[in-house]
């Protein structure tokens, strides 16, 4: 008997083996490398040579946004431009996980029918696959809808390459005299549009949330003045003249509200100004100076820069609407300097110039964790402004004494320069998604 | 009293019946004869011809008929002492058979006590034969009991030295067991963190990346180590991340394997993959 019931077990715990038999190992790290991906140039289907290269163009943006590492052209091994001739086994053996193919169809009336494939190489398949109809003005808006369809399909994140940014420029007139300019771009820096000069310094543009104004001001009469501008009518108004300084404003999520900086009460103080109405409410009230204030998503607070500890730090203030529930957070504790916060759409970050030994850089904040990362490595970084999509920040930075504009992605991977024409470039700012120029 | 009853009791009856019914029947073919009209009508011509002609004729017939009654009435006694000797003989003959049944009868019954005596004596044989039988079974069954019982403690003899080998040889297979489970189980995990290590450095988080994402996926490897299938066993919830798992594993591929030759390699022609950043 007592044989029989070890033979029992034997056969129990041997069945029971055999069901959990299979091994199990816990993946609980990633790699902080970018994704391979080979990007193809497109097929001209047109006479002469093509009007952009689209494959330059998405390249550079999937670059930059630090989470992919196109190929080079010289590992391009072959270059099919269309999912059935491609040899997955050949890119597998290149280790590249995704494949761009596509063609561009010149049309009669000047226009273009731009077709594409992303393709997975371990899967032999297609993820995506779109035939776009493009003017020829719009083909590297067409590469960036592109880009935005290859990061949205292997990231599950919207891309924010189909965006714009502003900026100032100050450049020199023909009379050598300084002039200012309030421009829009590309969110690459392409397809540069000046929509404002003036003779006298102009500051601080802010998007308003449906991505049809600009905020900014304007030195014009001779002190700071808070002014808006349509983007397609061109039509400006005054929104802030007020005694002293009306400096730093920034449009609320939803729109009903700018936040601003006026000294009309002796000191710099923040303040809330209905749009409509012109209305203000007060929100700080300190002997220091209180500015940049930045939103929370749903107008659910602000986060504004204060010397009131001493030194400038961020500090984070609730609101319900446009009324203060609450006293002022300090928010920053790394170093002894920290302003000009942005914030990314989900309020996960808050980005701010940082001063680390005497070098001024950006930084970004996770409120959640408190995990706090020094992005970049210049010497005057500043104006950090998230994308849409709160994965990258543009920032103004200075090569040889001149202001150019750079983006880095919020993990810090990636960096790259935009590439602007002309002059001393400076605030740069980026739109929301819903822009149409 | 039935008709055949009353036949069988007195046959002479018989014999009249049969006789008055020729009679009669002779006596209606005759006024069948004359009754019939068609030819009753020239007969009747020929008749009333005939009467006139020959008395002498009648004469004749009618002595004809007496003298055919005398012979019938002759016969009539002849059959009577026929029957009567047929009755006689026939009781004569029914004695003898009921003789003859009698001594049948003592016969059998001599018979009968003659069988039992004999069945009798058959089963006193049988009787003794089944004793006899039994005797011998027995003994035999005592034989076989002796025999079964020795050779019980034979198999009992063997099983204990049976035992005691398995137990020696079972200690000493434990042992190395032991040893071999060991090893493997070093080789086992020293694979196991190898591919941690090559999945690890092709996994690349997808921005898309929340608190809380996890992917559970069954990998099938052959001996090479390349991945031969992918499933997903439970999904993030999040198409990229379950992408960028999927590609990790793709891209690490082959992965570090023990040889075949080891026999280890069985253990991981499944693996399963818990793509966990909490964890």
């Amino acid at each position: 008997m007592i044989r029989y019931s070890s033979l029992f077990l034997i056969l129990w715990l041997s069945l029971f083996s055999s069901a959990h038999a299979i091994l199990t190992i816990e993946i609980t790290h990633g790699s902080e490398g970018s994704q391979p991906i080979a990007i193809i140039p497109f097929e001209w289907k047109g006479k002469g040579t093509p009007p952009a290269s689209l494959k330059n163009i998405i390249a550079a943006d999937l670059q930059r946004s630090g989470q992919f590492s196109p190929l080079p052209n010289k590992d391009l091994i072959s270059r099919p431009h269309e999912g059935k001739d491609v040899k997955y086994q050949t890119w597998r053996a290149l280790n590249v996980g995704y494949l761009v193919v596509g063609k561009i169809h010149a049309l009669a009336d000047g226009s273009f029918q731009v077709q594409f494939q992303l393709l997975d190489v371990f899967k032999g398949r297609q993820l995506a696959g779109y035939s776009i109809r493009s003017l020829n003005s719009g083909l590297r808006r067409t590469a960036h809808h592109i880009s935005d369809i290859i990061y949205k399909t292997i990231t599950g994140e919207e891309g924010a390459f189909n965006t714009h940014i502003s900026y100032i420029t100050v450049t020199r007139n023909k009379n050598n005299k300084k002039q200012y300019q309030l421009a829009i771009a590309d969110a690459d820096g392409y397809n540069e549009k000046i929509i404002y000069t003036s003779p006298q310094p102009l500051m601080s543009p802010s998007w308003s949330p449906d991505g049809t104004r600009l905020a900014y001001v304007s030195f014009l009469a001779g002190r700071p003045e808070v002014h808006v501008q349509n983007i397609f009518s061109a039509k400006k108004e005054k929104l802030a003249s007020f005694k002293g300084l009306n400096n730093a404003p920034r449009w609320s999520p939803d729109g009903k509200y700018l936040a601003l900086t006026l000294s009309k009460d002796g000191n710099p103080e923040i303040y809330i100004m209905n749009v409509n109405s012109r209305k203000l409410t007060r929100i700080t009230r300190s002997y220091a100076i209180d500015t940049e204030p930045e939103w929370l998503p749903d107008n659910k607070g602000l986060i504004f820069t204060s010397d009131r500890g001493g030194s400038p730090q961020l500090y984070e203030i609730k609101l319900n609407t446009n009324r203060v529930t609450g006293r002022a957070q300090r928010i920053t504790f790394e170093g002894n300097y920290n302003s000009r916060p942005t914030v990314s759409f989900d309020g996960r970050y808050v980005a701010m110039v940082h001063r680390t030994q005497g070098q001024f850089r950006i930084a970004v904040l996770e409120r959640g964790t408190q995990n706090f990362r020094v992005l970049t490595k210049g010497q005057l970084d500043e104006s950090p402004s998230f994308a849409p999509n709160g994965r990258m920040i543009i920032f103004a930075t200075e090569e040889k004494y001149q202001g150019i504009l750079s983006a880095v992605s919020v993990d810090g991977r990636a960096r790259q320069r935009l590439s602007i024409k002309n002059g001393d470039v400076r605030e740069p700012v980026w739109s929301p998604y819903k822009v149409n120029k | 009293m039935t008709i055949w009853q009353t036949i069988r009791k007195n046959p002479a009856v018989l014999v009249w019946a049969v006789i008055i019914h020729v009679l009669a029947f002779i006596a209606i073919g005759v006024s069948f004869k004359s009754s019939d009209p068609k030819i009753s009508a020239v007969k009747a011509e020929k008749v009333i011809e005939a009467v006139a002609i020959d008395e002498r004729k009648i004469e004749e017939e009618l002595k004809k008929l007496k003298q055919e009654d005398k012979r019938k009435k002759n016969e009539q006694k002849r059959l009577q002492n026929k029957a009567n000797k047929a009755k006689s003989d026939r009781r004569k003959e029914e004695k003898k058979l009921r003789a003859l049944k009698q001594k049948q009868k003592e016969q059998e019954a001599i018979n009968k006590n003659k069988r039992i005596q004999e069945n009798k004596r058959l089963a006193e044989l049988e009787k003794k034969r089944k004793v006899q039988e039994r005797k011998e079974r027995e003994a035999e069954e005592k034989i076989n009991e002796l025999e079964k019982q020795r050779q019980e403690k034979q198999a009992q003899l063997e099983k204990e030295e049976k035992q005691r080998q398995e137990k020696i040889a079972e200690k000493k297979r434990a042992a190395e067991q032991k040893k071999r489970a060991a090893y493997e189980q070093s080789e086992v995990s020293k694979y196991k963190g190898l591919i941690r290590g090559q999945i690890t450095r092709n996994w690349i988080f997808p921005a898309s990346y929340q608190k809380g994402m996890k992917c559970k996926i069954l990998v099938r490897l052959i001996p090479s180590g390349d991945v031969v299938s992918v499933r997903i066993l439970q999904s993030s919830g999040n198409a990229a991340f379950d992408r960028s798992v999927e590609m990790a594993v793709n891209k690490a591929s082959p992965l570090p394997v023990p040889k075949s030759s080891t026999g280890l390699f069985d253990q991981f022609r499944e693996v399963e993959f818990v793509f966990d950043p909490n964890a």
